[in-house]
C-alpha cells in the first residue's frame, strides 16, 4: 500500500471521528441538561421526576401547537410564553404532588410521577391530536466549517447548554435563594431551623426544573419535530448521564452527558448501529457497580 | 376520615371492574375496527375516520340487506397484549368480520383467534410473514412489503440505474421485513448493497449515515416508519448525501411531510398505495368526500383510504353473500371480482391479498406526484 | 377489619368463583383476560418480596419476564424440546439473573437500585429486539407450541385456563408460606430498620439476594407461561411500561400480602379493558384513578381493609 492511500484514509477517519464528536457532543448536552433538571428536583425534595420526559414533551407542544400554530406568534415571544406557562403549571404541580409527597416512600414517590407523566401524556394526545407537529425553519441549517458539518441546532444547543449551566451556578453560589437551595439540598430539617421555607425553596426549583425541561423540548424541535415520543429517549439517557457524572453534581450531569453522547457514537462506528442505545445503559450499570460515586462525585453513597 | 375515603375509592375501583360491559342491539351488522388509538405510533384517528366514512355512506344508502351497519371501534394500543383483548372482545361483540390492525405484529399476535373463531379479518399489516400463514380468515387490503419493496428496490436499478445501494432502515418488524426483501432482490440482480438499522426512539443516525457513505453508495433505500423521516432526512441532508433516494409509503403521508423541509427531500422517489395528488377520478371523489364531512384541516392518508375500502369491500362481500353467516361472507370476499377500492383494484389471490398495483412517485417541492402505476 | 383467618374465607371464595366462573360464562374475552391476570399474579406474588416487602422499586421485572418469555419460546421453537423441559431451564436462568441483580442491590439502595433496573430491562429489550438472527428480531416468535398435560394439549383457551389458575393457584401458596415464614418477616424487617436486622445476626445482605433471586424466579417462570399462553411474543410488549404495571399491582393491590397482589394484577388487567367504554378516555381514566390511588392509599386496597396491626404504615423517609 502507498504512502499516498494510507494517508488519504487517515485522514478520512480523522473527518469521521470529528463528525461523529460534533454530533456526540451536541447530544451529550442534551443528555446533560436533562440531568441537571431532575437532579435540581432530587436535591431540593429527594424525589426523582420520572414524569420529566413528558414535561419535556409538554413544553415542545405548549410551544409548537398553542403559541406558534394556533396563536401565531413569532419565535421569541412563544418562547417566554411557553416558560412562562410551564412555570404556572409547576407551581400547579409542586403544590398539590411534589410538596405533599415529599415524605412518601420511594415507591410511592416514583410511581406518583409515573403516573403523572401518563396523564400529561395521555391529556397532549387528547388535545393536540395524536399527528405528529414541526415548527418550520426553527433552528435549521447548518454551518460548515471545512469538511466538518454542524447543524444549527447543534451550535444553539452546545450554547443554551453552557448558558444555562452558568446561570444556575451563578445564581445557586451568588444569590441568596440560590444559597438556601443548596442549604435544603444538605440538610432539610437544618435549613428549616435556620428559617428556610423549604416548600417555597421546592416551589421555586421544581419551577427552575420544569422551564428547563420546557427548553430541553424547544432545542429538541429541529430534531425530532414534535410528537409522543420524542423525548422518551433522551429521558432514560439523561437518568445515566447524572448518574455517571456524579450523583446530585450540576457540572457532574453535563460531565456524565458528554461521556455518554460521545462514547455511543464511537461505540455505534464499532459495533453494529442499533446496539449503541445499549451503551449507555452498559455504562450507567458499569459506573454503578464500579465507581457509584460518578466521574466527579466525591461522596461515597450511603 | 381519610380512612373512610379511602375505603370508598378501594370500593369504587373494585365495583368498576365487576360492572357488566355494555350490550348492543342485535338489529344491526356490526363490522369491528381494530386501530392504534392510544399507544405509540399512532394513526388510529385515521383508520377510524375513513372507516366510519364508509359506514356512514352505506347506511345512507339503505344499508346492507336491509339492515342498519354499525362499525364497533376497538383500540389495539400497538401492543400483543391489548390486541389479544381487544380482539377477543370484537369476537364476543358478534362481529360478522374485522378490519384492521395496521400494524403486522398485531396482526400475527391475533391471526390465530379469528381462525378459531372464523371471522374474516381485513388487515392493513405489510409483513410478507402474514401472507406465509396457512389462515383462511385472514385477508390483506394494502400492497404487501415483499411487492413495495421490490417495486422500489427495482426501480432504483433500473430506472435510477443505482451500482451500490445503501439501505437505512427501522429496527422495527416493519423496517426489517422491507430490508430483508430489498436486499434479497439487490443480491440476485448482483447489486452491491449495505444496510444499516437504526432503532425508533433513536436520537441521532450519523453514525449509520457516515457508514453508508463509508461503504460508497451512490444510492440510498429508506424503509422505515413516520417518525424517523424528520432526523433520518434532515441528517442525510446535513451530512451530504445527497444521492437519488427511494423510500417505503411513509414519505407521501401527508402529517409526515409537514415535518419535513423542502431541501432534504428533494427529488426524493417513494412508493405507495395511496396519493392524494393521483388524479383518477375515483380518488378525487374520495378526497372531496372526506373534506365535506370532516373539514379541509384534516389530512387525508393512506389510512383513511385503506380502511374506507375494507369497509366498502366488506359491505360488498356481505351483500354478494346474501347472508351475515361469516364463512359466507368468507366465501364471498375469495370471489371478489375487480372491486374498485381507492387504493387499487381489489382481486383476492390464494394467499388472500387484494392489491397487485403500487404507486411510483417523486417528492418536489414538499408535493408527492404521480409518476406510474407498477403492477405486481 | 379483617383478620387472617377471615382472609383464608377471602382466599377459599376466590378460588371458588374462579373455578366456576368458564361454567357461568364461556366468553372467550373474560377466560383470556383472567388468563392473562393470573399470569399477571404470579409476576406479582414475586415482585411483592422485593417491593413489597423489602421495600425496593424493582423497574426491569419486564426484562426478566421478556428473559423467561423468549427463553422457553425460543427453546421450544428451535430445539423442539417439551415446553415442560424448557421450564427447567427458564427456572435457571430466573435463578441466576437474580443472584446477578440481588448482589448490586447490596451496594445500591433507593434511587440507584430503580434506574439500575431499568437499564437492566432497556438492555434486554433492545438485545431482544437487535439480536434478529438469534431471536427473530422485531417480527417476534411465532408457533410456540402449548403445555401438555397428560397426554392432553393445552390447546383450547378453558384448558389453559384451568392449567393457569392451578399453577396461579401454587405459586400463590408458596408465596404465602414465604410471606408467613422466618423469611418474610426478615424482608419486612429490611424495609423498616435494616440496622436491627444485622444486630440481630441475620445477614440482610443474605436476604436480600434471597428476596431478589425468588423475585426472578417467578417472573421468569411467568414469562415461560405467557409465551405459551400467547402462542406469539414479540420485543414490544417488554418495555418499561410492563414494569410500571408490575409495580402498580403490588402497589395498588396492596404490598405485603398474597391477596394484594391478587387484586392488583386483576386490577390493571382487567380495569382498562372495563373502562373500555369511555372510548377515547379510558386510558386518561385508568391512569388518574391508579394515580388518586398511589396517593391517597399508598398501602394498596388490601390494606385498606385489612387489621392495622399485621400492615403498619410504609415507613416515612429519613
Amino acid at each position: 500500500m502507498s504512502i499516498v492511500r494510507v494517508t488519504k484514509e487517515v485522514v478520512f477517519l480523522y473527518k469521521i471521528i470529528l463528525q461523529l464528536l460534533v454530533s456526540g457532543i451536541a447530544m451529550g448536552f442534551v443528555y446533560g441538561l436533562v440531568g441537571i433538571e431532575y437532579t435540581l428536583i432530587w436535591n431540593s425534595t429527594g424525589l426523582l421526576n420520572f414524569s420529566h420526559e413528558r414535561i419535556i414533551m409538554l413544553g415542545a407542544y405548549i410551544f409548537a401547537g398553542s403559541f406558534v400554530l394556533q396563536t401565531g406568534l413569532s419565535v421569541l415571544p412563544a418562547i417566554v410564553a411557553t416558560i412562562i406557562a410551564i412555570i404556572f403549571f409547576a407551581v400547579f404541580v409542586a403544590y398539590t404532588i411534589f410538596i405533599p409527597l415529599r415524605n412518601m416512600s420511594a415507591l410511592c414517590a416514583i410511581m406518583s410521577t409515573v403516573m403523572l407523566g401518563n396523564i400529561i401524556n395521555e391529556s397532549v394526545r387528547l388535545y393536540y391530536g395524536p399527528e405528529a407537529i414541526t415548527v418550520k425553519g426553527f433552528l435549521t441549517g447548518m454551518i460548515r466549517i471545512g469538511t466538518l458539518v454542524v447543524a444549527r441546532a447543534y451550535v444553539v444547543i452546545i450554547f443554551v447548554a453552557l448558558i444555562i449551566l452558568a446561570l444556575l451556578l451563578l445564581f445557586m453560589m451568588k444569590t441568596k435563594t440560590g444559597k438556601a437551595m443548596r442549604c435544603v439540598a444538605q440538610n432539610k430539617n437544618a435549613s428549616s431551623l435556620m428559617g428556610i421555607d423549604v416548600q417555597k425553596n421546592m416551589m421555586i426549583t421544581i419551577a427552575i426544573s420544569f422551564s428547563i425541561c420546557s427548553i430541553i423540548g424547544l432545542l429538541v424541535i429541529p430534531l425530532y419535530s414534535v410528537k409522543q415520543s420524542m423525548a422518551s429517549m433522551i429521558s432514560l439517557k439523561g437518568f445515566a448521564a447524572g448518574v455517571i457524572g456524579g450523583f446530585g453534581s450540576l457540572p457532574g450531569a453535563i460531565v456524565g452527558g458528554l461521556f455518554i453522547g460521545i462514547i455511543e457514537n464511537i461505540a455505534g462506528m464499532i459495533f453494529p448501529s442499533t446496539f449503541k442505545d445499549v451503551v449507555a445503559f452498559v455504562c450507567l450499570i458499569l459506573m454503578l457497580l464500579l465507581r457509584p460515586s460518578g466521574i466527579l462525585g466525591k461522596k461515597r453513597i450511603s | 376520615m381519610k380512612r373512610t375515603f379511602s375505603i370508598l375509592l378501594a370500593m369504587m375501583l373494585l365495583l368498576t371492574v365487576l360492572a357488566p360491559s355494555v350490550v348492543a342491539s342485535e338489529e344491526t351488522i356490526k363490522i369491528g375496527l381494530l386501530a392504534t388509538l392510544t399507544g405509540y405510533p399512532l394513526n388510529g384517528e385515521h383508520m377510524a375516520k375513513g372507516a366510519q366514512m364508509a359506514v356512514d355512506e352505506i347506511n345512507e344508502a339503505g344499508g346492507i340487506l336491509g339492515k342498519k351497519v354499525e362499525l364497533d371501534i376497538q383500540d389495539v394500543g400497538n401492543t400483543t397484549d391489548v390486541g389479544i383483548n381487544s380482539c377477543n372482545l370484537l369476537i364476543s361483540n358478534k362481529v360478522v368480520s374485522i378490519v384492521g390492525p395496521h400494524y403486522s405484529s398485531t396482526c400475527l399476535a391475533i391471526e390465530n383467534l379469528i381462525n378459531a373463531a372464523k371471522i374474516p379479518m381485513l388487515v392493513g399489516g405489510t409483513s410478507p410473514k402474514i401472507a406465509k400463514i396457512d389462515n383462511d380468515y385472514l385477508f390483506r387490503i394494502r400492497a404487501s412489503d415483499t411487492m413495495q419493496a421490490v417495486a422500489a428496490a427495482k426501480y432504483l436499478v433500473e430506472g435510477l440505474d443505482a451500482k451500490n445501494v445503501a439501505i437505512l432502515y427501522g429496527s422495527d418488524d416493519f423496517g426489517t421485513g422491507g430490508m430483508e426483501i430489498a436486499s434479497e432482490h439487490f443480491s440476485s440482480v448482483g447489486v452491491d448493497w449495505v444496510a444499516h438499522p437504526f432503532n425508533n426512539e433513536d436520537t441521532d443516525v450519523t453514525t449509520q449515515i457516515l457508514k453508508c457513505i463509508t461503504s460508497g453508495c451512490d444510492s440510498v433505500m429508506i424503509w422505515a416508519t413516520e417518525a424517523a423521516y424528520p432526523i433520518v432526512a434532515r441528517q442525510l441532508y446535513e451530512l451530504g448525501l445527497i444521492v437519488p433516494t427511494i423510500t417505503n409509503p411513509s414519505l407521501a403521508v401527508d402529517s409526515c411531510l409537514a415535518q419535513l423541509e423542502q431541501e432534504w427531500v428533494e427529488d426524493w422517489y417513494c412508493v405507495t398505495d395511496f396519493l392524494t395528488s393521483n388524479s383518477e377520478e375515483k380518488v378525487q371523489n374520495f378526497i372531496k368526500a372526506y373534506e365535506a364531512k370532516y373539514g379541509t384541516e384534516e389530512s387525508v392518508d393512506l389510512h383513511c383510504a385503506a380502511y374506507y375500502s375494507g369497509v366498502k369491500l366488506v359491505a360488498d362481500a356481505i351483500e354478494r353473500a346474501g347472508s351475515t353467516d361469516t364463512d359466507a361472507i368468507r366465501n364471498a370476499l375469495m370471489e371478489t371480482k375487480d372491486f374498485e377500492g381507492i387504493i387499487g383494484t381489489m382481486n383476492p389471490n390464494e394467499n388472500g391479498e387484494f392489491i397487485h398495483e403500487i404507486i411510483l412517485a417523486q417528492c418536489n417541492d414538499l408535493k408527492v406526484s404521480y409518476i406510474k402505476t407498477i403492477g405486481e | 377489619m379483617f383478620s387472617r383467618k377471615h382472609t383464608r374465607k377471602i382466599y377459599a371464595v376466590l378460588i371458588i368463583a374462579a373455578l366456576a366462573f368458564p361454567l357461568i360464562s364461556n366468553n372467550t374475552y373474560y377466560i383470556t383476560m383472567l388468563c392473562l391476570a393470573f399470569i399477571y399474579m404470579i409476576v406479582a406474588f414475586g415482585l411483592n418480596f422485593i417491593t413489597g416487602m423489602t421495600g425496593q422499586v424493582n423497574l426491569g421485572t419486564a426484562g426478566i419476564f421478556c428473559i423467561g418469555a423468549y427463553t422457553s419460546a425460543l427453546l421450544t421453537t428451535k430445539t423442539f424440546i417439551s415446553p415442560w423441559l424448557a421450564l427447567l431451564v427458564v427456572i435457571l436462568f430466573g435463578f441466576v439473573i437474580g443472584i446477578a441483580l440481588g448482589y448490586p442491590s447490596l451496594r445500591l439502595k433507593g434511587v440507584y437500585l430503580s434506574l439500575t433496573t431499568i437499564a437492566f430491562g432497556e438492555i434486554v429489550r433492545q438485545l431482544v429486539n437487535n439480536m434478529t438472527d438469534f431471536t427473530g428480531g422485531a417480527h417476534g416468535v411465532r408457533a410456540i407450541p402449548p403445555y401438555c398435560l397428560f397426554g392432553f394439549e393445552l390447546n383450547t383457551k378453558l384448558r389453559l385456563y384451568y392449567f393457569l389458575l392451578a399453577v396461579t393457584i401454587m405459586f400463590g401458596l408458596i408465596a404465602y408460606r414465604i410471606i408467613y415464614s422466618k423469611w418474610g418477616r426478615v424482608f419486612t424487617a429490611i424495609r423498616d430498620n435494616i440496622d436491627a436486622v444485622d444486630t440481630c445476626g441475620i445477614s440482610s445482605s443474605k436476604v436480600k439476594i434471597i428476596a431478589f433471586t425468588l423475585a426472578a424466579v417467578f417472573a421468569a417462570i411467568a414469562g415461560g407461561l405467557y409465551a405459551h399462553y400467547s402462542g406469539y411474543i414479540n420485543p414490544s410488549t417488554f418495555t418499561l411500561n410492563l414494569s410500571v404495571s408490575f409495580v402498580v399491582m403490588v402497589m395498588v393491590g396492596g404490598s405485603g400480602t398474597v391477596l394484594g397482589s391478587v387484586l392488583g394484577a386483576v386490577l390493571v388487567s382487567i380495569l382498562p379493558e372495563m373502562l373500555r367504554f369511555l372510548g377515547n378516555y379510558y386510558q386518561i381514566v385508568f391512569y388518574i384513578l391508579v394515580f388518586i390511588c398511589t396517593i391517597l392509599i399508598p398501602n394498596g386496597i388490601v390494606n385498606v381493609f385489612l387489621e392495622r396491626q399485621k400492615t403498619k404504615a410504609l415507613p416515612e423517609k429519613n
